[in-house]
Parts: structure tokens; C-alpha cells; sequence
């Protein structure tokens, strides 16, 4: 059968396009990988869990290629659902980064979210709010509201072995001692692909631009992959 | 490191194994795929100024079958065909609040006796082929379905049993009595965390 998703391509399209080129525009552009394995456990509970384990990696910095190993993390996340579209979560990530040539402290961070989901017709819509406290030389506190919307790229839903396509975007208020709060904007576009109900995998751009009210702003282009797995 | 990548195979075999369900697919085909029967039937609309037309394919473990969605005035219809594109049924998308006030009140005095919370996603009336009739006869009901009572009431409703929460397709015949419901399989509501 023909697949019929050429409106939603090209969105797409502009969309990477879009990122690309605010990226390239930018005189302190960093680039980073960022793969990540998940592994989720859901029973018929409210409960579910979450163990991942990620990488990131600076490829591109000061106008050219010098790659490495930014950290290795961990992370845990224990969520319970709330009402009929709420899901509260709590969860932790230690994130190894002195083990690494150009690593300083490692870092303990603690992450509170609640977020509501909702379907209206194809379109599913995610609101995030999330507070994370982040234990490295400084203690930094962080605020994070997320939008996502979520959607098929064919037909009325995602089957196994479908595309589906998600475009977000999320404000970062940070805030420490002795230092001026900063702002953060990211965007960020992925694609979804179902192997199976089991299954997931992703791939995408998220584009930040950080501590924008700040005397030195910068942006980042991170290059998104996920492995997702349920139990 | 070899290690690793047996254990994450080993995993990644084992949850497809352990999750395996009914295969289903759905996915949107062009006019042409159709058959032919059911787009003669589909002429009919032509005459009410039909907006935002798309087809679709479904095929699941039991049947196979074909869809139309398309707009009528601010109205959503969803016409389901069989197989060999006989009509199925005629479906118009309403608010709850405009269905028949009788049977909005029977449906509603079941929706809380039988669950904690609840809430209704989508409401479809339901005008279904009937053996007696003529294709062309289930298009007048269904054309005129503000004059005509459907055959039942379709909903999708969030709803949280005990502690569980589940997305429902429940069935109402036109007077609002509980007829079937199924669970609708809910795709994963999960991001991945960056």
C-alpha cells in the first residue's frame, strides 16, 4: 500500500531544516551525542519503573571536530499513575564524569516530574513539569515545564513497525547559590519507531539555546538515539 | 563487552516473546485502493459537500476491512466497509450533551455505577446495515440523523477500575442500555528520558 504521509514529512522536514539552520547560525555551536537505553517494567499496578543507562559525547566545539566523552549515567525512575491521565514520578541519576579526560565532579541529581497526557484525535499532547536538584561542586536547582505533541505518520494510530513523530519544546530555569538564575529554551523533533509492542527505538535533533538571559548565551545540537525495552 | 550485548538481545527476544499480541495494522491507503463497491456506495455523499477525505485499511487475526472518514458541515462521518467493500455501518461523531436526553441520563447512571472516575473521550452514533434493508436505506438514516434515532451509541471512555486505568469502546443501544464493551489497547504514554 501507498503511505500517505506526505503533509506530515514535510513538516517534519521544515522542522529539521529548522533546527539545522538556527544551529549553524550560531558562532558557539556545540555539537553532542546522546544514546540511551531504557528498560521499562509495568505491571497492572499503577506502578511502573524504569532503568537507563546513557552516554554523551561532544563531537563538534570551537568551530571544529574534537570529540569526547562528556559522562556515563545511570538512572532510576519510579512513577505512579494519577487520576485518568496524570502520572507522578520520582527519580535519581548519578552521571560518572571525573573518570573521563576532561570530566570535573561527578554528579548526583534528584528529579520530581508530574506529567499529563492526553489524546485529542491523532494528536497526543504532553504537559511536563519537572524539579530536579543537581549535587556536583555547586548545588544547582532546576525548574522545567515541557510540551510534546506526538503523532502517527501513517493512519490513525502508531501499529508495530510504524513511524510516529513527536516535536517538543521545554523552558529550563536554573538557580544556585551566588550565581544570577539562568534561562534555556530547547525544541526538540524524533522520530518513534515500534519493532514491537516490546520494542521502541528513536532518533533525533534537539536544539537548545542556554542561559539566554545571561551575558553568555550558547547553543547546542544534541543527535538523539534511544533503545526502549518493556518487560 | 560481548557479555553486554548477549544480555540486551536476550532481553530484547525475550519481551517480544513475552508480549506478542493479536497482529493488527491500520494505515491510510489512497481513493484508488478502495473497492470499487464501496465507492460506488460513497457517491452518495458527494451531494452533501464532503471535506477532508481519507481512506484507510484495517486488518486484524479475525477480518480485514476498509474505512471512509470524511466531514459533512461540521459532522465527522466514519462509513466502515468489509473485505469486498460491502457497508458495515455509518458512524457521526457527536458531543454527549446533544444525544437523546433519555438515554445520555441511562448511560450516565451506568458510567457511575460501574466506575470510580471516568471520562468521555469520543461519542459516535451508530446507524449499523441492517439485513432487511438497502444500503441506500442505512444512508438516509444515517443522513438524516438528527431526525432518526441510531441503532446504538458508540463511546470511548477513560475509565479507572479499582486502580486500574483503561480506555474502553462501550456499546449503547438507542435507549442507552449497556450492549458489549472492549478494551482499547493503549499505545505507550512513555517518552524516552534525554
Amino acid at each position: 500500500m501507498i503511505t500517505l504521509c506526505t503533509k506530515k514529512t514535510s513538516v517534519l522536514f521544515f522542522i529539521i531544516a529548522f533546527i539545522c539552520v538556527s544551529a549553524s547560525a550560531q558562532e558557539d555551536l556545540r555539537m553532542l551525542i546522546n544514546p540511551a537505553v531504557n528498560i521499562k517494567v509495568k505491571n497492572d499496578t499503577p506502578w511502573s519503573y524504569k532503568f537507563g543507562v546513557a552516554n554523551r559525547e561532544v563531537i563538534y566545539r570551537n568551530n571544529q571536530f574534537d570529540p569526547a566523552v562528556r559522562f556515563l549515567e545511570f538512572s532510576h525512575f519510579t512513577s505512579r499513575e494519577v487520576g485518568l491521565y496524570g502520572k507522578l514520578s520520582a527519580g535519581v541519576r548519578y552521571r560518572f564524569i571525573e573518570m573521563f579526560p576532561e570530566g570535573f565532579h561527578n554528579e548526583l541529581r534528584f528529579i520530581e516530574e508530574y506529567t499529563h497526557s492526553k489524546k485529542v484525535g491523532v494528536y497526543k499532547i504532553s504537559h511536563r513539569f519537572r524539579l530536579a536538584q543537581r549535587f556536583k561542586s555547586i548545588t544547582v536547582y532546576r525548574g522545567r515545564y515541557r510540551v510534546a505533541v506526538e503523532f502517527p505518520l501513517n493512519g490513525l494510530r502508531t501499529d508495530n513497525r510504524e513511524l510516529s513523530m513527536e516535536i517538543n519544546t521545554e523552558t529550563v530555569w536554573e538557580m544556585a547559590n551566588n550565581f544570577r538564575p539562568t534561562l534555556g529554551q530547547r525544541f526538540t523533533t524524533a522520530f518513534d519507531y515500534n519493532f514491537s509492542e516490546a520494542v521502541k527505538v528513536n532518533f533525533g535533533l534537539e536544539y537548545r539555546y542556554r542561559n539566554y538571559t545571561g551575558r553568555f548565551p550558547y547553543t547546542q545540537l544534541f543527535f538523539l538515539s534511544g533503545l526502549s525495552i518493556t518487560l | 563487552m560481548k557479555k553486554l550485548i548477549f544480555i540486551l538481545f536476550f532481553l530484547i527476544s525475550l519481551s517480544t516473546i513475552a508480549q506478542q499480541k493479536k497482529s493488527e495494522k491500520e494505515e491510510r491507503i489512497s481513493k484508488e485502493e478502495m473497492p470499487q463497491k464501496a465507492l460506488l456506495f460513497l457517491r452518495n455523499f458527494e451531494n452533501n459537500k464532503t471535506k477532508k477525505n481519507r481512506f484507510y485499511f484495517e486488518i486484524d487475526s479475525e477480518k480485514k476491512g476498509y474505512e471512509a472518514k470524511f466531514k459533512i458541515a461540521s459532522f465527522l462521518y466514519s462509513v466502515e466497509f468489509g473485505e469486498k467493500g460491502n457497508l458495515q455501518d455509518i458512524e457521526i461523531v457527536k458531543d454527549f450533551d446533544s444525544i437523546n436526553p433519555l438515554a445520555k441520563k441511562t448511560i450516565q447512571t451506568y458510567f457511575k455505577e460501574n466506575y470510580a472516575k471516568f471520562n468521555v473521550e469520543k461519542v459516535q452514533l451508530q446507524f449499523k446495515k441492517q439485513r432487511t434493508e438497502t444500503e441506500k436505506e442505512t444512508y438516509n438514516r444515517a443522513i438524516n440523523h438528527r431526525r432518526n434515532k441510531p441503532d446504538y451509541y458508540e463511546f470511548i471512555v477513560k475509565v479507572k477500575i479499582q486502580k486500574e486505568r483503561k480506555r474502553l469502546e462501550i456499546l449503547f443501544d438507542s435507549s442507552g442500555n449497556f450492549k458489549k464493551q472492549r478494551e482499547i489497547a493503549e499505545s505507550s504514554y512513555d517518552y524516552f528520558m534525554y
